[in-house]
């Protein structure tokens, strides 16, 4: 695998930049797209943020000044990208944030690229009900299982913060899960 | 009787307490399992192998329909900014300086004009209303003097019914 600084150098520079961005592609689409899919659950809208964010890395390869890892950055574009996206969503069908949450996850049931049976349902369900941060790191800790040191680079929060949102958030689905599966 | 034994009787198993963190996170990651790993989520067959050629794509039309860049205006911008920026502050001392123009500074021939050549179609009634005729004196109403009784025999021979002027009766 090419190392991070040499990726860099090589997209910085024109003659490079081509071939560099192909393999940064490759490097990280799979990782970004379940990332992304996370967050806003629907594969087409996955499919806009992930070229979104390629394509906005790419135009700002040129301003990466390496104070943070490659990695972080380009997750941290992907989030931002994402979250903008459920906002301006959400903006545009005149509902909140949380009742957006909760038309993703029931779409999920006609949704073709959703094969879950119920449990998958209520893990979403669950997850919807969590607010943003707590959110984004359970997917990053328990689905993506990242560090805690990647995820405090990438959410630019201490590592205290995070377990203890970590914590709580599994505490949370945990008992959402366990009070849904008493109704069954 | 037997002296009571201060020493514990009770025996952990050997190597117990070396192993209790070890048993306590086993039994806390068992737990976490209550959480499904399985997500559900699917993606059309292909689909990672075909996203760099859609990259590509778009990366191409983004740079044929490239916009003529705004930076070659951009030393334009301040120039205009300035400019719009004196005028705004220009006229917002012109108008703090303007005057409000109230009725006095009216010119009584206008007033008279206004009311000669516009037909404002008010009864005497309705001006009764508005005019406060308490405050004011006959002779405010005209320029030359009358005498009363003048005015009282001019008055009977043109009113049909004197009742219309509402006139009070100061007897």
């Amino acid at each position: 695998m090419i190392a991070e600084e040499t990726l860099v150098n090589q997209l910085q520079q024109t003659e490079t930049q081509a071939s560099a961005f192909g393999v940064l592609v490759d490097t990280y689409k799979e990782r970004l797209y379940w990332h992304i899919r996370r967050i806003v659950l629907n594969h087409d809208d996955a499919d806009d943020v992930l070229q979104n964010t390629f394509i906005k890395i790419y135009k700002n390869i040129s301003n990466f000044k390496g104070n943070s890892k490659l990695y972080s950055w380009i997750y941290r574009i992907a989030t931002n990208e994402a979250l903008s996206f459920l906002k301006t969503k959400s903006r545009m069908m005149g509902v909140s944030d949380s009742e957006l949450q909760e038309r993703l996850v029931e779409n999920l049931t006609a949704d073709v690229y959703f094969e879950g049976e119920e449990i998958q349902l209520k893990l979403q369900q669950a997850i919807a009900t969590l607010p943003e941060k707590q959110k984004l790191v359970f997917n990053m800790k328990y689905f993506e299982e990242l560090k805690y040191e990647e995820i405090s680079e990438i959410l630019e929060t201490s590592i205290g913060g995070l377990k203890a949102s970590y914590h709580i958030a599994t505490k949370k689905i945990e008992a959402h899960l366990k009070e849904q599966t008493e109704y069954l | 009787m037997k002296p009571f034994d201060k020493n514990n009787p009770f025996k952990a198993p050997e190597g117990y307490f070396k192993k209790f963190d070890e048993n306590l996170f086993k039994k806390l990651s068992s737990k976490d399992l209550a959480i499904p790993k399985k997500e559900g989520f699917k993606l059309p067959n292909g689909y990672f192998d075909s996203l760099n050629d859609k990259l590509q794509e778009k990366l191409n039309a983004e740079q044929t329909n490239k916009v003529v860049p705004l930076k070659s205006y951009k030393k334009y911008y301040y120039a205009v900014a300035a400019a719009a920026a004196v005028l705004v502050i220009a006229l917002t001392v012109n108008l703090n300086k303007t005057e409000k123009i109230g009725f006095d500074d009216l010119a009584q021939a206008d007033i008279e004009n206004y009311f000669d050549k516009n037909e404002l179609d008010l009864t005497s009634y309705e001006l009764a209303e508005v005019m406060p005729i308490g405050e004011l004196e006959m002779t405010d109403m005209f320029e030359s003097n009358f005498s009363e009784e003048n005015v009282l025999d001019y008055l009977n021979e043109n009113t049909e019914y004197l009742d219309e002027l509402n006139l009070e009766d100061n007897e």
